[in-house]
């Protein structure tokens, strides 16, 4: 008797199909809305999604915004590389000891609670307006939300499984790479996605702030130049890039993850 | 370890705490398991009956090295239990398999953790899955599989670490009767091969009778042993016994001990299968 077993190979093909096509099917029926609402309203601060569209080729097709992107998009993935090893270490470290919890529970619930935007000039006038300031942005909005889900995550972990691998003697350091980690996968992911999401807002809201570098400078130039269509071109730009990374740290949830697809 | 003297339970306490209701003592706590002493011998079946909360799995659990008594100690080898130890292996009462592993690397997980090798791991656990009848399924992930299946999974994982002991927590509890049925001859068949002592706790008369060659009843609150009855049946057993009157005897003698465990001479050794019992009715036959 043989059995086709199910496989991560299944779970990444259904991932990878199923998913953008379902993403091109929602997205496309907004953009069908957009178009005819757009033409009928007729307002200049919401031009036709083809104007937009055409836009945002343009700012590609000269060469305009390829730099700014990658300016923006190379802060984002150091940023949200620090709120991952920063989420990962403390969220486990309070799940795993309650003196760890304890000191820095506070700090945690505070940070996620109040919004970034309130204290993000203070931590550019701090770091002054660099690079530097813009990842510290981008970390404090992603990495406490990370830290929070990862906390949850290995507390939740099977408490029967850890008792299993306890009877057939597992150390400290087997308990933690064969038990808890895989067991909190799945959850951990939950958090790097709205980790992602936030990475991307914190990415935004510093260039805003900053106003010379990256996507969000270009949008401050465009909305005080009343550039309703740059406007929108940056946000469409904005929006696909987020889906991306979103998509992106979704096929990695499934590699990992595939046993609970 | 070279002392084989099996495993020696001595005068074991275990108290916990009741935050609500239902304690037993003014201070808020209750006896689990109350001045328990038993020996169990090397090549020894052993079923460990009682009503819940009378501390079977307390005690199992205290011999398996999970939990440390309150006072009173557990010998395994002329060894002191102070934590799980390789020549015991557990069966849990939920299986307990790692969901994100196949079959094959849920029977080698406990070899994995004791350092063997991936190649000599596998080839072990897949003897294994012939021993427990798991062909085929070798690379299902647990959730393919049906309750019976996962409990043989966690079966195998024990049995390939060759303990000298095999301890389990009311292994067939959450199955279905006709599956029950099912693994308590697949386990007599695999029992019959080996040469290990095991603790099997389990609210089933029946599956006490079948399965052991002794039956520890146990109280509850406090948890002790009202008595230790010497099965006579010989080995190899199978579910063909239950048709007898002898079974039929001792399974009366034993709900007499589940039942009237206040009154009467409980503590009462071997079970004397003489009174012809009126045959009750195979109510979980299959």
């Amino acid at each position: 008797m043989t059995r086709s077993a199910f496989s991560r190979a299944d779970a990444l093909r259904l991932y990878l199909v199923e998913g953008p096509l379902a993403t091109v099917l929602a997205v496309g029926a907004l953009v069908v809305v957009w178009e005819i609402g757009a033409t009928i309203i007729d307002q200049p601060w919401l031009p036709k999604f083809s104007a937009a569209l055409a836009r945002a080729i343009e700012l590609f097709a000269s060469g305009e915004i390829q730099p700014i992107l990658a300016t923006s998009v190379s802060n984002l993935v150091v940023g949200y590389t620090l709120s991952v090893a920063i989420g990962l270490a403390l969220g486990a470290g309070m799940a795993m000891s309650s003196k760890v919890q304890y000191a820095f529970r506070a700090y945690v619930d505070a940070l996620l609670f109040i919004p970034p935007v309130l204290y993000a000039p203070l931590v550019l006038a701090f770091l002054g307006f660099s690079d530097v300031a813009l990842i510290g942005v981008i970390v404090m909005f992603s990495a406490f939300v990370i830290t929070a889900s990862v906390q949850t995550a290995v507390t939740a972990v099977d408490h029967e499984l850890q008792e299993m691998a306890d009877a057939f003697g597992a150390g400290r350091i087997q308990m933690m790479r064969e038990v808890v980690l895989p067991g909190a996968m799945p959850q951990i992911f939950a958090g790097l996605r709205l980790g992602m999401g936030r990475a991307v807002k914190g990415m935004i809201i510093g260039e805003l702030f900053v106003t010379v570098v990256g996507l969000g400078a270009l949008e401050r130039r465009f909305a005080s130049a009343f550039d309703a269509v740059g406007v929108w071109a940056i946000t469409m730009i904005v929006i696909s890039l987020a889906i991306l990374l979103i998509w992106l740290v979704q096929a990695v949830d499934r590699a990992v993850n595939w046993w609970a697809a | 370890m070279t002392d084989r003297s099996g495993i020696s339970v001595r005068e074991v306490c275990k108290i916990f705490r009741r935050r609500s209701s239902g304690a037993d003592q003014a201070d808020g706590t209750f006896r689990a398991v109350d001045g328990v002493s038993l020996e169990i011998g090397v090549r020894e079946f052993v079923s460990v009956i009682g009503p819940s909360g009378c501390g079977k799995t307390t005690l199992l659990r205290m011999i398996a090295g999970l939990t440390k008594p309150d006072s009173g100690s557990v010998h395994v080898d002329g060894q002191e239990v102070r934590g799980p130890g390789p020549e015991r292996a557990m069966v849990f009462q939920h299986a307990s398999l790692l969901p994100w592993v196949n079959v094959l690397n849920n029977i080698a997980f406990g070899l994995k953790l004791r350092g063997v090798d991936r190649k000599s791991r596998l080839e072990r656990a897949q003897q294994a899955v012939a021993l427990v009848g798991l062909d085929g399924f070798e690379h299902a992930l647990p959730r393919e599989l049906s309750g019976g299946m996962q409990q043989r999974v966690g079966l195998a994982r024990a049995l390939v670490v060759d303990p000298m002991y095999l301890l389990m927590d009311e292994p067939f509890g959450s199955l279905d009767e006709i599956t029950r049925r099912e693994m308590q001859a697949e386990l007599l068949k695999i029992w019959s091969k080996q040469e290990k002592g095991a603790v099997f706790v389990t609210h089933s008369v029946d599956e006490a009778i079948i399965l052991s060659d002794r039956i520890i009843v146990m109280s509850s609150r406090p948890g002790r042993v009202v008595a230790d009855m010497r099965m006579p049946f010989t080995s190899p057993r199978s579910h063909a016994l239950e048709q007898t009157r002898e079974f039929a005897a001792v399974r009366a003698d034993v709900w007499k001990m589940l039942g009237g465990q206040s009154g009467e001479s409980a503590g009462a050794g071997t079970v004397d299968a003489v009174e012809p019992i009126p045959p009750s009715p195979p109510v979980d036959a299959a």
